[in-house]
């Protein structure tokens, strides 16, 4: 295991997202979104999601504790929101009062990662200037 | 002598118009707004942008603080009405039922133009005359050409795109050589892909083949200018306020409702800065709450306001006095002041008729990628089921083609990501591929369905009151089977272009759904669209009307009612061109009334 936390942090999620670390790091919201699991999770199993091999994703999703950190963590990048984590989990490991649905701030939304992934732009920001939409889809 | 010639409650598109045109003639004018000042300067509307894009919930008001004491609906208050149940009480409106009025609006400056979408259609020559020509809803007291050169007008005000030659449908006309400020946005890619595969093309709908057009949409959202505008002289787009280099043309952020980061689109504030050039004063978090009438009845002799600063507690009502007084809060703001002050409502209409857009969404998944959520919400529409004999018996539709996928009626691409991450258990590359895969090919239309004017359908006043101790409104609403037919055959229509589209249908209609109607043992599912119509018509006849063809008050001669609350019908066009072209007629008339200057 090598590198600091947030290194690992980007490189488990250039793997759940299927984007390269270099997009991730671009997006400037690697580190608040890092803060913002470990204080909705808890230090320890974030610590234990990061100690997990980002190349085995299957085993991450599959496993009771760290899946729905991960998953959560997808969604996050994704959207820029959080959502609660699931309540089996909160029964299981204690309710952080962090751990509240919602969008963390204003540039975590404008970096979701769904409108690359779908060729548009988050909307509402990153205009992609007049008339592109006539332009014949990117993806 | 009165505190100003016009006082005007209300800073939205009819209110700030009306200023405006008055202030421009030299008549002092005072403006009182319910709402605040929100985004006024630049600073503060970037602020709303970004309260908008940490909201979780995207709808409409999501830019905008609530307020208790001058509040608003949310369209995250409508809930479901239990048969023979309670009221619903959620939110700022007391929901009588059987349905739940459906739209919201905003109190602010700028009015409900802060989050509309920007659609110019022209109402139809046969909207104005539906009594006539079907025996359904009713006549107006004037008709398409003598509003014709005052659409003109409200075309320049609103600053609109679109091309002449789209727009010659079902009997509209328009004035030799005319040309809308603006060429047409340009359409969609996926716009595009619907005329290739739809134009011409006819549906089956009432026994009878109609082709297909695929129309684009004139809209109040800024482009490339026309030169031939105006004789030759051309058009300049109007920008920003508070931000002279944002907004001259639109940029594509995508988010015409709830908020144009650049203010391409038009909102009121661009028409309440022009008013501002005249002896024009604009009062903001001040709420009307009485018309004081003349004892004899025949004159306003002043509006009673309160104003407000959330959190402390109301100060002591003070009063204005003028010659002649605008009330221009919507339909379901006038009303309420209206029934609060016994005013205006000889007639017993004020409140009645209430009318929106039941806003109907069909959705299908394309074979191939159109590259949604690029552009502006929507920017073509089928406008070809707008008039016809169909009329004696169903209602009349619209549909907009929607240019940002399932959006709402899927709470797409949120519920896609919720949908691969949880549903299907996918990461990494899968995940990325399987959305790429799919949301770029949703498709979606919006069809808007013609509701008829009913007595039953209204505004009172409820016991409960908001932060100011004013009563909160009650509405009570429902759809009839005219307007029931109209979704059928709406839905019906989608069915038929998704088939011809080779898209597989993913339209849901749940019994759960608040806006949930059965007909004939099928059921679908309205939306609201925002258009607040029909509480204080327009008429020729005082005794069935509540103001005459320039929006006069009949029962008081310096009271002047405007917005689409005048409006007798609603028919199929969204309806702030008309209601602005119908303030620029009532202008005229109040410049008449104060006569020639002293």
């Amino acid at each position: 295991m090598s590198g600091t936390p947030l290194e690992r942090f980007v490189a488990l999620s250039a793997a759940l997202t299927g984007f390269r670390a270099v997009d991730l790091w671009g997006t400037g919201q690697a580190e608040p979104h890092l803060r913002l699991v470990l204080s909705a999770c808890g230090e320890e199993h974030v610590a234990q999601l990061l100690a997990a091999d980002p190349e085995d994703t299957g085993a991450i999703l599959a496993d009771v504790d760290l899946g729905p950190i991960a998953r959560n963590v997808i969604v996050l990048w994704y959207l820029g929101q959080w959502d609660q984590m699931p309540r089996h989990w909160r029964d299981r490991h204690g309710a952080s009062p962090a751990d509240v649905a919602g969008v963390p701030s204003a540039a975590a939304f404008r970096a979701g990662l769904v409108w690359p992934a779908i060729g548009a732009h988050p909307t509402g920001a990153k205009p992609p200037g007049f008339g592109s939409w006539a332009t014949p889809p990117a993806v | 002598m009165p505190d100003y010639d016009v006082v005007v409650m209300g800073a939205g598109p009819a209110g700030a118009l009306v200023a405006a045109e008055l202030g421009a003639a030299g008549r002092s004018v005072l403006v009182l707004e319910a709402g605040p000042a929100a985004g006024r300067t630049w600073a503060d509307y970037q602020a709303n942008v970004d309260h908008y894009l940490a909201a979780p919930a995207k709808v409409p008001n999501s830019p905008y603080a609530p307020s208790a004491d001058a509040p608003f609906p949310s369209v995250l208050d409508i809930e479901p009405l239990a048969p023979g149940g309670p009221p619903g009480d959620a939110g700022y409106f007391v929901q009588e039922g059987p349905l739940p009025f459906s739209s919201d609006y905003l109190r602010s400056a700028g009015g409900t133009t802060m989050h509309w979408l920007g659609t110019c259609l022209r109402m139809l020559p046969a909207d104005f005359e539906t009594g006539a020509r079907y025996g359904v809803g009713g006549d107006w007291p004037l008709g398409y050409d003598e509003l014709e050169p005052y659409y003109e007008r409200a075309e320049r005000e609103l600053g609109v795109a679109g091309d002449v030659a789209d727009q010659e449908y079902l009997g509209l006309r328009f004035r030799e050589g005319y040309v809308y400020p603006m060429h047409r946005i340009p359409p969609s890619y996926g716009d595009r892909r619907f005329s290739e595969l739809l134009d011409g093309v006819p549906v089956h709908l009432d026994g009878e083949d109609v082709p297909i057009v695929v129309s684009n949409t004139p809209q109040a959202r800024n482009g490339v200018p026309n030169p031939a505008y105006d004789d030759g002289r051309g058009f300049e787009p109007v920008g920003a306020v508070g931000n002279p280099h944002s907004g001259l043309r639109c940029e594509g952020n995508s988010s015409c409702i709830p908020i144009c980061p650049a203010q391409a689109k038009y909102n009121a504030l661009k028409t309440l800065r022009r008013a501002q050039r005249g002896p024009v004063e604009v009062r903001t978090q001040v709420v009307v709450s009485r018309v004081v009438l003349s004892p004899d009845r025949r004159r306003v002799r002043a509006l009673e306001y309160i104003p407000y600063d959330d959190g402390s507690p109301p100060a002591a009502p003070e009063r204005v006095t003028a010659e002649l007084f605008v009330l221009a809060g919507n339909a379901i703001e006038n009303a309420k002041l209206l029934l609060m002050s016994g005013a205006a409502n000889g007639s017993d209409q004020v409140g009645r008729n209430l009318m929106d857009h039941p806003f109907m969404m069909c959705w299908a998944l394309m074979p191939e990628s159109i590259g949604a959520f690029r552009g502006p919400s929507s920017t073509a529409g089928l406008e070809m089921l707008r008039d016809g004999p169909f009329r004696r018996r169903r209602a009349a539709f619209r549909a907009e083609i929607a240019n940002w996928g399932w959006d709402f009626a899927a709470f797409a691409p949120y519920a896609d990501v919720a949908e691969g991450v949880h549903g299907r258990g996918l990461a990494g590359p899968a995940l990325r591929s399987w959305l790429a895969r799919r949301i770029p090919r949703q498709i979606r239309l919006g069809f808007l369905l013609e509701q008829l004017p009913l007595a039953s359908n209204r505004v009172t006043l409820d016991r409960r009151t908001d932060g100011l101790g004013l009563p909160r409104p009650r509405l009570a609403y429902d759809l009839d089977t005219y307007t029931r037919r109209g979704m059928a055959a709406a839905r019906e229509c989608a069915t038929q272009v998704f088939a011809l589209l080779g898209a597989a249908d993913a339209t849901t209609y749940l019994p759960t759904d608040a806006g949930y109607v059965a007909l004939d043992g099928a059921g679908y599912t309205y939306h609201g669209s925002g258009h607040l119509v029909g509480t204080h018509r327009m008429g020729d006849d005082a005794a069935t009307s509540v103001v005459d063809d320039r929006q006069r008050s009949w029962d008081h001669e310096n009271l002047y009612l405007v917005g689409a609350g005048s409006s007798p019908t609603i028919a199929t066009s969204n309806p702030t061109l008309t209601l602005t072209a119908l303030a620029l007629r009532a202008a005229d008339g109040m410049l008449e009334d104060l006569g020639e200057r002293p």
